[in-house]
């Protein structure tokens, strides 16, 4: 008998055609998701502690925040938009001007950023943060 | 006479490699995103203009503050005496380290007067207080 025929092996292979799509996949997902986010804030050098140094006062400006968030830049009160302003014409006469930041315990730290915020937008290098 | 016709070459592009192009790019995606969950505290960020980014993101050790007065460091509550040696030890294994402060707006500075003093304690200066972007 000549005709016995043969079986047939089934093929055992995975199919690679939609491989490209799965990796879409992953890939959206993945891009979707993906957050390069990196912390963002005001950087700040705390003073070391123990540290005192002795500053002339002509190179010192006080500003004192007080509970209501009311600023007092050497004593005179000003208002919070203003500060820029008058830090840069500070720092342009004497560009060894530090600014003592001062606030009462009271005060709200969103203030206080904010105070900052402005010394940063005024390129105010010299900060010192008193207590 | 015959004229001898010209092959026409194929105007296909490639795409054997294509999933390789697409696997490099995913597993650069898989490296590159960071799954990060906060396990910080419920808080609202104060607002401010002249943010910057940091840096980077290794030397980088963030401390919560919340409006309640709690604290927490690498999702743990922690009692305001302990951020020196917390921080101490974080600064002596990591001299380059960034303390990332995540306070809520709402809360009082006599709290962040206690955190800059234990900060200083911990030889911990470079601070860097986390703000939205105001518009």
């Amino acid at each position: 008998m000549a005709l016995i025929k043969k079986k047939k092996i089934p093929e055992a292979e995975i199919p690679t055609v939609s491989q490209a799509d799965i990796a879409f996949l992953l890939l959206l997902f993945f891009m979707a998701t993906s957050t390069m986010d990196t912390e963002k804030g005001l950087g700040i050098i705390l003073p070391p502690e123990g540290g005192t140094i002795e500053v002339a006062k002509k190179n010192i400006t006080n500003l004192v925040i007080d509970p209501r968030g009311k600023v007092l830049l050497d004593n005179r009160e000003i208002e919070i938009a203003d500060i820029k302003k008058t830090v840069q014409a500070l720092t342009s006469q004497n560009p060894k001007m530090i600014i003592s930041v001062k606030s009462h315990p009271l005060t709200k730290y969103s203030v206080y950023v904010k105070v900052l915020d402005q010394l940063k937008m005024a390129d105010a290098r010299r900060i010192s943060i008193a207590e | 006479m015959k004229l001898i016709r010209k092959t026409k070459a194929k105007m296909t592009i490639p795409q054997t490699s294509l999933p390789d192009i697409v696997f490099m790019l995913l597993f650069f995606f898989m490296s590159a995103t960071t799954m990060r969950d906060y396990e910080g505290l419920n808080l609202v960020l104060p607002f401010a203009k002249q943010i910057e980014k940091l840096s980077s993101d290794v030397h980088v050790s963030t401390l919560w503050v919340s409006k309640e007065g709690m604290l927490s460091v690498d999702g743990k509550l922690i009692d305001i005496n302990s951020i020196r040696t917390i921080f101490y030890e974080k600064r002596t294994a990591d001299p380059q380290l960034t303390v990332s402060i995540r306070a809520d707006a709402q809360v009082t500075m006599e709290m962040m007067h206690k955190v800059h003093k234990e900060l200083r304690l911990a030889d911990a200066l470079k601070v860097n207080y986390s703000a939205n972007r105001a518009i």
